[in-house]
């Protein structure tokens, strides 16, 4: 019953997985936050509502790490998340 | 009828990593839910586990009074935020935490319970009895320096990536998995059913405290980007927003003055609030020109029914705009109140943290369940002896530190009953007992090589010391428990709970466990099985 071990990655690339699952989704996951907020007329219910969107969130995007094959794949879609956030939240 | 389910790939790498995140939170987690079911009734014990609060609470306690006793004895810092709990049923004291001035300019924060008759003041730094307070701890990981609370934090964020996972990797058969209450075929397939049918019909309840519980252990986590980005590192402004009477300026130099009293006062807000109860107090610059006091109001009825009236006790005209009114206020004000409400199961009355507890104990076998499928999966051939011995010991030490749990637990409600009142720091003692001999049952337990038989003498040894408790009450209070069910029901239903629990437990003992005789340890002759036949062709 194990998960077949054919599918599942090894060595740097598992390791580059699982750092991009906990620190590159939290990352992403309160820059979008802090932009919605940066943009909205107040941000204050956006800041309360992260209490709990942000956790649902950061996991949502811990499976989609998992869900995508290629870990530099994962990368590269949270460096562009990032610095659309980045530019929102300082330009 | 089947959903369509993930492919291959997909399936096995969240599959994968369903098990990985589970296996390595499941005993903490364990930890987590079965003290925390407890920790739902922490201020309902209050009254089993402190004989002198056994005592019904005067219909006309002086707030003024209680606070300036407390002022009497540790010179309150007033410009700091003291806060007073009322007396409940479950707790009849008054409850005070406030500011002391140290040796330098700094502020010290303090703690002291005041009798409601005799205004007898109990320093709360050396409290006589912390049961509740320690299961509560517990939970999420207190006793455990600096890092116990972020970790109980991050473990629930694990909980939650663990629950998603495992409802992706099932959903193909999720329809099924409500009804699939199957007792018989192989042990792998009795746990595989008994954690997919509970984790998915507990999901709701599970989802709930995986998000409310990172959101209590990894706040600092989330609000700290905000905070720096958008408010320049100025967190204040953000706990203003939750709690908008910290936003009111008071002069720490405002001269003395007499101001209405806050019986007075809280009688005035009783008369608004006919159906609430007034929780607690928080007062600024008491005895001063511009005193503050803010009321906090709940009904306990309902998810959004709690609310803070602020006020200048010189007048006692409600701030709107610096108040959080009950059922009516805004979004933002009511979100954190909210997840508190859900956590702490605060809405719904007994009935809501009756559902809770058992929950939390379902949860509980449901993560067991995952830990015995693990080590049932890969209690074969393909893996090899040493593989094997680790998944042996790994599930061993798991389910010693989770089923000693019950026996550990009726061990400090007992000991807080043999240890006499008397005793200076009687507390540490209690705790200290408690620990060490969870310790202690954790390594007997690692002797046994044979789980049935680990969990039957677990709960043996649960079950008898169970039995005892309402014994223990009984003489060191002589409050037993057929005679104070109308005086104090608590006390009554502690004891009660304890003699079912120990019932249950020797009656399951002695009658509906069969346990096998032969050890769960892999052995080598397992693995030559599979190696003879090898050996007997290629020769």
């Amino acid at each position: 019953m194990p998960a077949k071990a054919k599918y599942l990655s090894s060595g740097w690339t598992r390791f580059s997985k699982v750092t991009a699952a906990i620190l590159g989704s939290y990352v992403v996951t309160m820059l979008i936050h802090i932009a919605i907020a940066k943009t909205a007329v107040n941000d204050t219910p956006v800041l309360l509502t992260s209490a709990y969107s942000a956790f649902l969130l950061w996991v949502g995007f811990m499976v989609l790490t998992f869900f995508i094959k290629k870990a530099w794949y994962v990368w590269a879609v949270y460096g562009v998340l990032s610095g659309m956030c980045l530019a929102i939240i300082y330009l | 009828m089947k959903l369509r389910g993930l492919g291959n790939r997909a399936y096995n790498v969240l599959f994968h990593s369903h098990t990985v995140a589970g296996i390595v939170i499941s005993f903490a987690l364990f930890v987590i839910f079965y003290a925390g079911a407890f920790s739902l009734f922490r201020h309902h014990i209050y009254q089993w586990e402190n004989p002198a609060a056994r005592i019904s609470i005067p219909s006309d306690v002086d707030y003024d009074k209680a606070l300036l006793k407390v002022d009497s004895v540790y010179d309150l810092a007033w410009h700091e935020t003291t806060n007073m709990l009322m007396p409940t049923e479950h707790i009849p004291f008054v409850r005070i935490y406030g500011a002391v001035h140290d040796t330098d300019s700094t502020t010290e924060r303090m703690a002291a319970f005041v009798h409601p008759e005799t205004y007898a003041v109990q320093d709360m730094n050396e409290p006589p009895t912390t049961l509740g307070d320690t299961l509560y701890h517990l939970h999420y990981f207190r006793q455990i320096p600096v890092i116990g609370l972020y970790l109980s934090g991050l473990l629930a964020l694990f909980f939650l990536f663990a629950s998603v996972t495992g409802i992706l990797i099932h959903w193909r058969n999720l329809l099924t998995k409500f009804y699939a209450f199957i007792t018989e075929g192989k042990w792998k397939t009795i746990w595989a059913n008994a954690h997919t049918v509970l984790g998915v019909i507990g999901l709701p309840f599970q989802v709930m405290y995986a998000v409310t519980g990172a959101f209590f252990g990894l706040l600092t986590l989330i609000l700290l980007p905000s905070v720096l980005i958008l408010y320049n590192g100025d967190s204040s402004q953000v706990f203003n927003k939750i709690r908008p009477e910290g936003n009111v300026v008071l002069n720490e130099d405002a001269p003395a003055a007499t101001h209405r009293s806050l019986n007075v006062l809280k009688g005035q807000v009783q008369k608004t609030y006919p159906d609430f109860t007034i929780t607690r107090a928080i007062v600024r610059n008491y005895g001063k020109s511009d005193a503050l006091v803010t009321w906090y109001v709940d009904d306990h009825q309902n998810i959004a029914s709690s609310g803070s009236l602020t006020m200048y006790m010189a007048d006692g005209i409600l701030l709107d705009e610096y108040s959080v009114l009950p059922v009516l206020k805004s979004y933002s004000h009511t979100v954190i109140d909210m997840i508190t409400k859900l956590h702490f199961a605060e809405f719904g009355g007994l009935a809501i943290k009756i559902t809770y507890f058992i929950l939390s104990l379902i949860t509980c076998f449901m993560i067991i369940s995952g830990v015995l499928i693990w080590r049932t999966a890969r209690d074969n051939q393909r893996y090899t002896l040493q593989q094997r011995h680790f998944h042996h010991q790994v599930t061993k030490i798991y389910l010693a530190v989770c089923l000693s749990m019950f026996p550990a637990f009726a061990i400090i409600f007992l000991t807080n009953k043999l240890i006499p009142m008397e005793i200076i720091s009687r507390a540490n003692w209690v705790n200290g007992i408690f620990f060490s001999s969870w310790l202690v049952l954790i390594l007997i337990g690692l002797r046994w090589n044979n789980y049935a038989r680990l969990n039957r003498n677990y709960l043996f040894v649960g079950g008898l010391l169970s039995l005892m408790i309402p014994l223990a009450n009984g003489i060191a209070t002589s409050d037993w428990f057929w005679q104070v069910w109308s005086m104090f029901p608590w006390v009554a239903a502690v004891d009660t709970f304890w003699l079912i629990a120990g019932l249950t437990s020797i009656y399951l003992v002695v009658r509906v466990l069969k346990v096998p005789t032969q050890s769960q340890k892999p052995s080598e002759v397992m693995i030559k099985k599979r190696k003879t036949p090898l050996v007997a062709t290629s020769s």
